[in-house]
């Protein structure tokens, strides 16, 4: 059993790598996450589900069935604070309260109250936010690997520390098995008791924190989010920052926001189109968002799927300057540029079509004159 | 007393033509587009055309593709007759007042600019440039009369049979073999009879005429200008300005002036042609009087406008190949590789920016010259078979004098070899090129 037991958990290490790797994967992309039954609850509370939620799903009534059945086969974080573990020659600490039940009610409080971004204490979206980071600029990459650094490198100083106490996703299933058995069985009323107490304490701080999130969120319309992003606000509460949206897109335009206006926005995705531009028939990153702060969107509603919109510099255009440039006409996928004939000084220049343009990118990544650029959408 | 009968008949009349009137009013343009189907027509009587000619190749149309499809076969050894419609040699480089030759040299990341225009485009820059008449070695702006001029003296060198002021205005297909291609001139309607057809056209008029398939593509038409005395513009004249008055040529005192013009026209319908020609005119000369209205550049004047409208882009060959710009993206490398071209445009690709210098030169294979039916026809400049991505690349002048070179050297082999264009050898006839300095990487 032990070690059929270690390979499973070897095995679903390796497929977790392969799927958290900072490439696409299609819909596949950061598939693993959706295994995680806290990121189920927390889509669910937050009433965010897609249909890879059905994973989650499936994987809860395991847990619900078997104690801690996702530690012993699937975790692969679990495997990594292990092995810390035992290369750590320092004791258990004892007396210590499990708090991982706290800490689990602590994130679906906060998404009740539309703000999961708690989930990011899940260690399957702290496992995904590492490997994001290898995709990203260095302080949001040292950011966003911090979570797995810590909660692995904490099992150094006090063994077992991470699974056995704090782990939400551990308390969870403890907390399932509690109330699992409370039903079955009489006599283990007094420990459900207590660990109903400790889920109420944490309920109410995520509450108490949700609160505290959404006033502190300033909507700054400078920031270009993913196309059917949430708006902005609802968008820094739901993100729980596990990188799936960069990972996925294929023009490698999605970065971590890093920005003095957007603390409650760190690390959630923004778009910057120094490398790329959204490609008009790609969904990627609404299909592999786990949270729904970007909601799945088909390539038709990306059609009307606003982004920002273009701004046009004509003093800079090659245009004003009579050399022969049509780059912006050309490549609008949106039928949004419009190429004016002059009479006056025989000048031709372009004009962005406020009603067409989605603020796509194309006609600012390709304009040799860097003369355009993309702005954000003013809320609605 | 009018019949009920006889009313009836009236008002349905009436109606009719009030309908009939307001649709040919709303519908004017639609009608000219879609061409003579719903018009009157008239049927022309079958006659005897004199056949003025044999050659072994005959290249229809005189533009840097046809100028250097016909060099090259007639340098081979081949007996050639050149047809241009206009009164000179060069196309729109010339004629059409494009002077810029574009893209002689490829940019690659460490910025070395590496000549990628060998071969007979290269030797016309290097006898322009011998005139003092070309300004640059990258890219060189040309005079256009001496455009015209090195032209017509390579044309005589070579041998060529140079037929000016026709027309090539239908083709003679037998069992996927042009027998002839009729020309009207002012000596009526002649034929040719050629062994292979170059269509050096631009707008594709021999692969149209001859069955082939095509794409039209609607680009932007414009009309280039030239400004002379410009080095008279006294800048310290009171409420002088800047005002733009386009750019240097090889001729101190003349500046070109380029124009994009419209964008989405149909560079095959006769009445967008003529209503656009007209339109140009008229805002160029207005355009001019109010630079000489303005202080400092009283002795401005408009020197000329381009004898030939700039068409960017019309057909588009299905071919046997289609070029890609995924091809020049990864420096595809053809077995039939007749010629390399450069890069001049920012493209995009895979959804990220594309400069220049990554992607400074590509190849072009011999079957994007081939149509797909035609026995002895092979096709140059702008309406080979490419896909429209690449489009600011494979219609620019540089391209054409390379694909034209291609073409011709390829009719002169098909001739020798009395094979079809696709049948040719086509490592006989990369040698052949290779020996007139082209460039095949």
């Amino acid at each position: 059993m032990t070690f059929k037991v270690r390979h499973s958990r070897l095995f679903a290490l390796v497929l977790a790598t392969i799927f958290a790797l900072p490439f696409s994967l299609g819909w596949l992309t950061g598939l693993f996450i959706w295994t995680s039954p806290l990121v189920f609850l927390n889509s669910l509370s937050s009433q965010s589900l897609s249909w890879l939620s059905i994973i989650g799903a499936i994987i809860l009534i395991f847990v619900t069935l078997r104690h801690r059945w996702y530690c012993r086969w699937l975790c692969p974080t679990g495997l990594l604070c292990d092995s810390v573990s035992k290369l750590s020659r320092l004791r258990v600490l004892k007396g210590m309260p499990p708090l991982g039940i706290f800490l689990a009610a602590l994130v679906f409080g906060a998404a009740i109250f539309d703000v999961p971004a708690l989930g990011l204490l899940d260690p399957i979206v702290a496992f995904h936010a590492f490997f994001s980071g290898f995709k990203v600029s260095l302080v949001p990459a040292l950011l966003s690997m911090a979570g797995l650094i810590f909660i692995v490198g904490i099992n150094f100083i006090s063994r077992h520390v991470w699974c056995n106490k704090l782990c939400p996703l551990g308390g969870l299933q403890d907390g399932l098995t509690s109330l699992r058995k409370m039903m079955t069985k009489k006599d283990e009323r007094a420990t459900a008791f207590d660990v109903g107490r400790r889920a109420a304490i944490g309920a109410l701080g995520g509450f108490g924190f949700a609160v505290l999130f959404k006033r502190s969120i300033a909507t700054s319309a400078s920031i270009i989010r993913p196309p059917a992003a949430l708006p902005e606000g609802q968008f820094q509460s739901t993100c729980i920052r596990c990188g799936n949206c960069a990972r996925a897109c294929p023009t490698h335009i999605i970065q971590s926001s890093f920005d003095a206006n957007d603390i409650a926005g760190l690390l959630t995705p923004k778009i910057s189109f120094t490398h790329g531009y959204c490609l008009p028939a790609c969904t990627a990153c609404g299909t592999v968002c786990p949270s729904g702060a970007i909601k799945t969107f088909s390539k038709n509603d990306k059609k009307s799927l606003v982004l920002g919109i273009a701004h046009i510099d004509v003093e800079n255009c090659l245009l004003s300057r009579h050399k022969e440039c049509d780059r912006c006409q050309f490549y609008c996928d949106y039928d949004a540029v419009m190429i004016h004939p002059s009479d006056f000084e025989l000048a031709a220049w372009p004009e962005i079509n406020r009603q067409r343009c989605v603020g796509c990118g194309a006609c600012a990544v390709v304009c040799p004159a860097n003369a355009i650029r993309i702005e954000a959408a003013p809320q609605i | 007393m009018i019949k009920r009968r006889k009313f009836l008949v009236t008002l349905a009349a009436t109606t009719g033509a009030l309908v009939a009137g307001c649709q040919s009013n709303s519908t004017k343009r639609q009608q000219h587009a879609a061409g003579t189907r719903d018009e009157r027509t008239i049927l022309e009587p079958a006659r005897e055309i004199p056949i003025i000619a044999e050659p072994d190749v005959l290249v229809v149309g005189g533009g840097p593709a046809g100028v250097a499809a016909a060099i090259s076969a007639g340098r081979a050894g081949a007996d050639v007759v050149l047809v241009e419609r206009y009164n000179h040699l060069g196309g729109l480089w010339t004629g059409g007042l494009v002077l810029p030759l574009l893209s002689t040299h490829a940019v690659d990341k460490s910025g070395y600019h590496q000549q990628v225009i060998y071969g007979v485009g290269d030797e016309m820059a290097r006898r322009l440039r011998t005139l003092d008449m070309a300004i640059h070695e990258v890219n060189p702006v040309i005079d256009p009369e001496a455009g015209k001029y090195v032209l017509d003296v390579m044309i005589k060198e070579s041998n060529i049979n140079m037929l000016y002021h026709c027309w090539a205005s239908n083709v003679i297909v037998e069992n996927g073999w042009i027998k002839a291609v009729l020309l009207e001139s002012k000596s009526g309607r002649v034929a040719i009879a050629p062994k292979m057809v170059v269509d050096g056209t631009g707008d594709g008029d021999m692969l149209a005429l001859a069955g082939e398939d095509f794409q039209n593509m609607k680009y932007h038409i414009g009309l280039v200008h030239r400004l002379g005395n410009v080095d008279r513009i006294n800048k310290s004249a009171p409420g002088y300005k800047d005002v733009p008055v386009g750019n240097p040529t090889p001729i101190a005192s003349v500046n070109w002036f380029n124009m994009h013009g419209e964008n989405d026209q149909d560079g095959l319908d006769l009445h967008t042609l003529s209503e656009l020609q007209q339109k140009y005119r008229i805002q160029i000369w207005e355009n001019t009087q109010k630079i000489r209205a303005t202080p400092g550049y009283e002795e401005v004047f408009l020197l000329d406008t381009a004898s030939q409208l700039g068409v960017r882009m019309s057909r588009i060959l299905d071919g046997q190949y289609r070029l890609t710009l995924k091809d020049s993206m990864t420096f595809k490398k053809f077995d039939d590789v007749i010629g390399i071209s450069g890069a001049w445009c920012t493209m995009l690709y895979e959804g990220r920016r594309v400069p220049v210098n990554e992607r400074p030169l590509w190849q072009i294979p011999y079957r994007s010259l081939l149509p797909k039916k035609t026995k002895n026809l092979i096709v140059s400049g702008r309406c080979f078979c490419f896909e429209r991505e690449l489009v600011e690349d494979t219609r620019i002048i540089g391209t054409c004098l390379v694909t034209g070179h291609a073409a011709g050297a390829a009719a002169a082999v098909a001739v020798q070899e009395g094979s079809t264009a696709t049948n040719v050898n086509i490592k006989r006839v990369q040698n052949l090129l290779k020996s007139q300095n082209a460039n095949l990487g």
